[in-house]
């Protein structure tokens, strides 16, 4: 569903992706993991359009995406939950998921869409009328993945799900990850938990310093000794 | 005394409607694409002359003339951006905002060579039939041009108020300046996005100049006078608010009246620049620091 | 070319130093070259500030303006003239200082736009305390020659090019630079950024005291407020950018073409020269950051300037919405 072909991206003079490749298949979760600034959020930001690769190839759906516009990619069915937030603060809920849909005026599938938002979130649904930037943190995130359900992705990228919030919260997301992905999405996920990421996994890249350096089925990885070190913190 | 000083008031605050309406446009523009077009005040000064030949050569009241103005201006404010503007997305903030002052200097310096070229340096205003008409209240003199110019741009902040917060469109533009890379994200257009949004500028400009036109008068000249009134409300009023903008003007306005009261006429410029100056200087960190979480 | 860049230069100097000694040199020919001065020196004061520590002031026709005043004041109330020129860019100088500690807190653009309106409020205050003209009285008049004139703006021009060569070379100059290219940088390797700011704004609006002087010494008849019309400053501005901005010939290149435009192929249509300057700029500033130097660099193919890097971010934010209406 998604290659992405030995790509390089630098901001301004300065590299920051060298050469990395990975794959996501149709109704696949994989994971792509490494310390930070290792370029994770960079290659996401990229495969969205965010930033341009100066090398490489993405293919999306049999479509070379690189030069395409962001809001292009996201009609063509690549959804991001950013790690920045990517919710706007000063909008509604309701109208950030509005937003979400934008390209999609078609009026059922949004009702439709936003209905199922609502039932895998449903404190988004109480808090309809609120300002986003007075949800909480767990509440922010959750609206930006629903936002970004929205426009009916058929990959998922996810940055970060878990930063700053507390485990229940965790759980309950990577729960709603797991229900979104059995609904036909695949889900690409960069995560600092590796623990949390390699369990809804099944296969994760590990990227070091602007490189693939390893790509393996979760349950190997898990057993690897190195990674226990370097990241699970045994 | 004291209907003196009212009846400056009621001047500022007639007047004061226009400075925030000019402000309007630019600060738009200015928050939504991050650059500061100083050619605002010269699109202000085109409306004004279209208004003003579209009077003078078909005898379309220049109320009734806002119709074909703004649209006129759109279209200005259109092929200015696919044009010009444009490019200068792709600088990073800084760069930008730098480059758009100087695009915007040497755009004012073509535009106002080509309406000296065209028009001459005279001063040109619009007289209508009812131009020296005025409504009593309260003792108090109010023009009915000048007076029917606050309602034009009191109605021009509420459309705007409803179309940001009401439509698609409008929140898709509030969306794209609070964060573009978000706004791409939610299947947001944000190329075309700028593009109706510097339109809409110059379609503001284009209001406020018909109403000067009518109301004062319009020259070659005033194009940098309009732009240094709009950043200094703008200043006052920050970004982010187009109603706090509008009211912005409005202060302006009386501050100016009054100290020409108080002062004498010749100050009444220098109050502005000099609350501009001190309102600066308490706020070195610009007008988007605190708005945003950068 | 760099072999013979100073022999030209040397007889490029003495070709001027010797011009009004020649039969041939008229009065229109003094008096052009006399305005080029004016303006190569006001754009090359505007260009230290600008070019070498990269804070764009629009405000500096307040400085052309102030050693201007003082100067005819002083001049035409009989104190001797080399005291009222050098006053003129003392004045102007100490403005510099009074004004330059608040203002320098701004940041890019709002120094732009609050050094404008400082200039706009003096150029007004200006007009209402003196509103009137400025001519020189009978005696002035009739002991009136262009040729010190000549070699006064002269004078001024070399000095101020000579001090621009001294400080780009010297330490101040590289901090400057530093400061130019990235503040915050500059700010973590030790350079005192304001310091630094400080002594450009000084150092500019010190030549630009001067540069006013010049013109009240030189212009027989004008109004007081006529030197603080913010045309001076764009005046110098446009000329440092087409030419060059941050290069030391740059600011000369642009005062060359400038007069040349306005004042040599004088046409009939007075506001022509001005829509020129406009585009150009403009082009300048998205294509050509180099200015006119740089046109001829790519043309000579002796030099080598790298157009800005647009950020890869900003790029794809540009190419968001390529297919357009």
């Amino acid at each position: 569903m998604l290659q992405v072909k030995n790509i390089a991206v630098s901001y301004g003079d300065l590299p920051v992706l060298w050469d990395v490749s990975l794959e996501v298949g149709q109704q696949a979760i994989v994971a792509l993991l490494g310390p930070n600034g290792a370029g994770k959020s960079t290659t996401l930001k990229t495969i969205m359009g965010l930033l341009r690769p100066s090398q490489g190839e993405i293919i999306f759906m049999g479509q070379p995406i690189n030069r395409t516009p962001t809001q292009q990619i996201v009609n063509m069915g690549l959804g991001l939950a950013p790690e920045w937030g990517g919710v706007f603060a000063s909008l509604t809920v309701l109208e950030n998921l509005e937003l979400g849909a934008f390209p999609r005026a078609a009026r059922p599938q949004k009702k439709e869409r936003l209905n199922w938002v609502y039932d895998i979130f449903p404190i988004l649904a109480s808090r309809q009328t609120q300002k986003a930037g007075t949800l909480s943190g767990g509440e922010r995130q959750m609206l930006a993945i629903g936002r970004a359900l929205m426009s009916q992705p058929k990959l998922l990228m996810l940055d970060e799900p878990s930063l700053g919030l507390a485990p229940l919260i965790v759980e309950n997301i990577f729960e709603v990850i797991k229900r979104i992905s059995e609904n036909e999405v695949s889900i690409l996920i960069v995560e600092q938990n590796v623990h949390l990421a390699l369990e809804i996994a099944e296969q994760a890249y590990i990227i070091e310093t602007g490189r693939i350096v390893q790509h393996d089925a979760s349950a190997k990885l898990l057993r690897d000794q190195r990674i226990k070190e370097a990241y699970v913190g045994i | 005394m004291v209907e003196t000083i009212a009846q400056n008031l009621i001047s500022g605050v007639l007047v004061g409607a226009l400075y925030g309406l000019a402000a309007l446009g630019l600060s738009l523009v200015f928050g939504v694409l991050k650059i500061l077009n100083v050619a605002h005040g010269e699109l202000i000064m085109i409306g004004g002359y279209a208004a003003f030949w579209i009077f003078n050569l078909y005898g379309i009241d220049p109320f009734l003339a806002l119709a074909l103005v703004m649209p006129l201006l759109f279209a200005a404010g259109w092929l200015l951006h696919i044009g010009l503007f444009r490019t200068l997305v792709q600088f990073d903030e800084e760069q930008r905002i730098k480059n758009s002052l100087l695009i915007g200097f040497g755009l004012t310096l073509v535009l106002q060579s080509l309406a000296i070229q065209f028009w001459t340096a005279d001063e040109r205003s619009i007289t209508t039939a009812y131009a020296t008409m005025s409504l009593s209240f309260l003792g108090l003199r109010l023009p009915v041009i000048r007076l029917a110019g606050l309602v034009i741009a009191l109605i021009a902040v509420v459309g705007l108020e409803l179309f940001l917060n009401r439509t698609y469109w409008g929140k898709a533009i509030r969306a794209t300046a609070e964060n573009w890379q978000t706004a791409a994200l939610s299947g947001i257009n944000v190329q075309n996005t700028y593009l109706l949004t510097f339109s809409l500028g110059a379609a503001l400009a284009g209001v406020a100049g018909t109403l000067i036109s009518v109301g004062f008068s319009v020259s070659p000249a005033i194009g940098l006078q309009w732009t240094l009134k709009a950043l200094i409300v703008i200043v006052l009023a920050g970004l982010g608010s187009m109603i706090g903008t509008f009211l912005g003007g409005i202060l302006l306005g009386v501050t100016e009246s009054l100290s020409a009261y108080f002062f004498g006429g010749q100050y009444r410029e220098l109050v502005g620049l000099i609350i501009f100056l001190i309102v600066l200087s308490a706020r070195p960190q610009g007008l988007f620091g605190g708005r945003q979480s950068e | 070319m760099n072999r013979l860049k100073w022999p030209l230069i040397v007889i490029l100097l003495a070709a001027l130093l010797l011009l009004p000694q020649l039969p041939w040199s008229s009065n229109k020919t003094l008096t052009i070259l006399i305005q080029l001065f004016i303006v190569a020196a006001l754009a090359s004061s505007w260009n230290i500030l600008a070019g070498y520590a990269g804070q764009v002031n629009l405000g500096h026709a307040a400085f052309f303006g102030l050693g201007s005043l003082i100067t005819r004041l002083l001049w035409l109330n009989d104190y001797p003239f080399i005291l009222s020129f050098l006053a003129g860019g003392a004045v102007a100088t100490i403005f510099a200082l009074i004004v330059g500690a608040p203002a320098l807190r701004l940041r890019g653009i709002y120094f732009a736009i609050g050094t404008l309106a400082l200039a706009q409020a003096l150029h007004l205050t200006v007009g209402n305390i003196l509103p009137g003209n400025s001519a020189l009285p009978g005696p002035k008049l009739a002991g009136y020659d262009l040729v010190p004139r000549y070699y006064l703006a002269l004078g001024l021009l070399i000095v101020i090019v000579v001090t621009s060569v001294w400080l780009i070379h010297s330490r101040l100059g590289l901090g400057m630079l530093a400061v130019r290219e990235d503040e915050a940088a500059a700010q973590s390797i030790g350079v005192n950024v304001f310091r630094h700011k400080l002594t450009a704004f000084v150092i500019s609006a010190f030549f630009a005291g001067l540069t006013g002087s010049v013109f009240a010494y030189f212009h027989v008849s004008y109004y007081y407020q006529f030197t603080f019309t913010p045309i001076w400053t764009f005046d110098a501005v446009l000329v440092t950018f087409i030419g060059g901005i941050g290069a030391i010939t740059g600011p000369l290149a642009g005062a060359i073409f400038f007069v040349l435009v306005r004042d040599v192929l004088a046409t009939n249509l007075t506001n022509f020269h001005l829509i020129i300057f406009g585009l150009l700029f403009i082009l300048v500033v998205l294509i050509l950051p180099g200015g006119l130097l740089e046109l001829w660099d790519r043309v000579t193919r002796l030099g080598k300037t790298t157009p800005p890097q647009p950020s890869t971010e900003a790029a794809a934010e540009m190419k968001g919405g390529g297919e357009m209406v």
